[in-house]
């Protein structure tokens, strides 16, 4: 029996990358999961997973308009009487020097804050009315830990849900609501070849490779094994979790003398 | 099937506390435990209990501070399994006093246990593990006391720091190397064991109020339970977790978020 066996849950950005990652395995997992995606895609790969047997419920929504997010809250509320579970995933990147970002591209970046503070203001009074729930949000090792050049709009995006994360766990802790947050490293996902492909237009390849070989594990992550933690954080066997950031990462975050020592 | 299917774990500090919670959880996720504890008795009572349950385990005598004790019991786990894939450094003594209280001899002995039983148990571990081909796990036992400072608990969060980077340490050598072990470290706020039930004792407050009191230093408003760390261990011990390494598993019920 799946450890989310009997849960109901929204995943944003859950067409691709890590969102869709997260869907399968809490899918795995037991749960039935409402799809919450920008893209029309999200109709495509509900079907596919529908047709694996799965029980989802996919909607185009963007959540930076309230009203949308609300309404796709009351129509999983109808479908399956209850929400137990929401990961705030959906969020964008863009490297590009400080010089160059415009401020429109600023508040696109916080779009992962703002669209979770709406999913939040809809779903957590049902929680509280439950009372139980679990909240896990993606954030990034950028921002708090590390940050690279070129994302001066991505990193404090980021770091923006360390902060929501934990004010959230601390205010909702005594409704039997965790919240906590997900910090991965380089994973191999539709959003990391679009860093690659702007990166070195010739050769992606390369740069996804060095990102690889920087990486003391060696290699990027596969957007499932994100997903897993976003399952083992949903799940009741991290009851006493709450306000923590996980980071999964392989390592990346830990060196400080990769280059010094020769490797 | 168990998510621990086929792996042989040993745990430290495992007769009693977190470390028998983790040890029956692993034994029922299929794990082969090792219970290495200094109390034979405890230790002894169960693995009877765990085979009772129809899981398999065994009993190894270890004191973590002794460096040819280590090397005796990894060799036995060999002996007996064939291999080691997971250890957990679970074993760990406190002391409640302040940087001007506490004499060498305390310091040392709080050292010894917390901080050199990890190095050696890690070491050693890799040197058992790196060649065995398969996906390998060590769990540091830290606390929140490696994350943040206790006023009255000098040397205990001096060795719990020392955990939470040796921690990273390891797993960055691993990475290095190329070795398939991942290292990480939990980090577990007051939890209710035999440890903190000495407290509620020494505290002069009915058991029962004194617990109510710590719990609601935690924002979730109780204090957790030995399972609750057990489940954290399994995570990461298990293929789910493959690319968490160097990581800190913070289980606190919201403390040091605040």
């Amino acid at each position: 029996m799946g450890k989310l066996e009997g849960k109901v849950g929204i995943v944003t950005g859950a067409a691709m990358g890590i969102g869709l990652g997260t869907t399968e395995a809490w899918l795995h997992e037991g749960a039935k999961v409402a799809m919450f995606d920008y893209s029309d895609k999200v109709y495509e790969v509900a079907k596919r997973l529908e047709s694996e047997g799965y029980d989802v419920l996919p909607f185009k929504v963007d959540i930076s308009d309230k009203k949308l997010v609300e309404e796709g809250v009351q129509e999983v509320l109808e479908k399956y009487g209850r929400i137990d579970l929401l990961a705030n995933i959906a969020g964008i990147i863009r490297i590009k020097s400080f010089a160059e970002m415009t401020d429109r591209e600023r508040d696109d970046h916080f779009l992962c804050y703002t669209g979770s503070w709406n999913l939040c203001k809809s779903v957590l009074p049902h929680m509280v009315e439950q009372q139980y729930g679990r909240i896990v949000n993606m954030t990034s090792v950028s921002g708090v830990i590390v940050v690279d050049g070129g994302e001066t709009a991505y990193g404090p995006a980021k770091a923006a849900m360390w902060g929501f994360t934990k004010a959230l766990a601390i205010e909702y802790a005594e409704y039997g609501i965790t919240v906590n947050g997900v910090a991965p490293g380089y994973v191999a996902t539709p959003m990391q070849a679009q860093i690659a492909e702007e990166s070195d237009p010739d050769n992606p390849d390369n740069v996804t490779n060095a990102t690889a070989s920087a990486t003391p594990l060696g290699r990027l992550a596969d957007p499932y094994e994100v997903g897993q933690l976003f399952a083992f954080l949903a799940s009741d066997d991290s009851k006493y979790i709450t306000g923590s950031v996980v980071v999964i990462d392989g390592g990346s975050t830990l060196p400080e003398t990769w280059g010094a020592v020769g490797v | 099937m168990g998510r621990l299917e086929n792996k042989v774990a040993i745990i430290t500090g495992g007769a009693l506390g977190i470390g028998e919670a983790s040890a029956e959880l692993f034994a029922k996720e299929g794990a082969k435990v090792v219970v290495a504890d200094i109390n034979e008795t405890e230790g002894r009572r169960l693995v009877d209990s765990i085979k009772k349950d129809g899981g398999e385990a065994i009993f190894l005598k270890l004191d973590v501070a002794d460096e040819e004790n280590w090397k005796e019991v990894i060799s036995e786990t060999i002996k007996k399994y064939g291999k080691l894939n997971v250890l957990v450094n679970n074993a760990g003594v406190s002391l409640g006093k302040t940087i001007e209280e506490t004499t060498l001899e305390e310091w040392n002995w709080i050292m010894d246990i917390n901080s050199t039983g990890v190095f050696l148990g890690t070491k050693y571990a890799i040197i058992a593990m790196k060649d065995n081909g398969e996906n390998c796990s060590i769990i540091n036992r830290s606390s929140i006391d490696g994350q943040v400072g206790e006023w009255d608990l000098a040397a205990y969060c001096a060795s719990k720091g020392s955990v939470t980077l040796l921690t990273k340490v390891a797993a960055l050598h691993c990475g290095y190397k190329g070795y398939k072990i991942r290292v990480n470290s939990v980090h577990p706020a007051y939890i209710h064991t035999a440890l903190t039930e000495k407290e509620a004792a020494d505290s002069g407050l009915e058991k029962d109020e004194y617990f109510a009191n710590v719990g609601k230093l935690h924002p979730i408003g109780y204090i957790g339970r030995p399972i609750d760390i057990a489940y954290g261990d399994v995570y990461l011990a298990s293929d789910e977790s493959l690319f968490m390494t160097g990581a800190e598993l913070t289980i606190d019920g919201g403390w040091t978020a605040q």
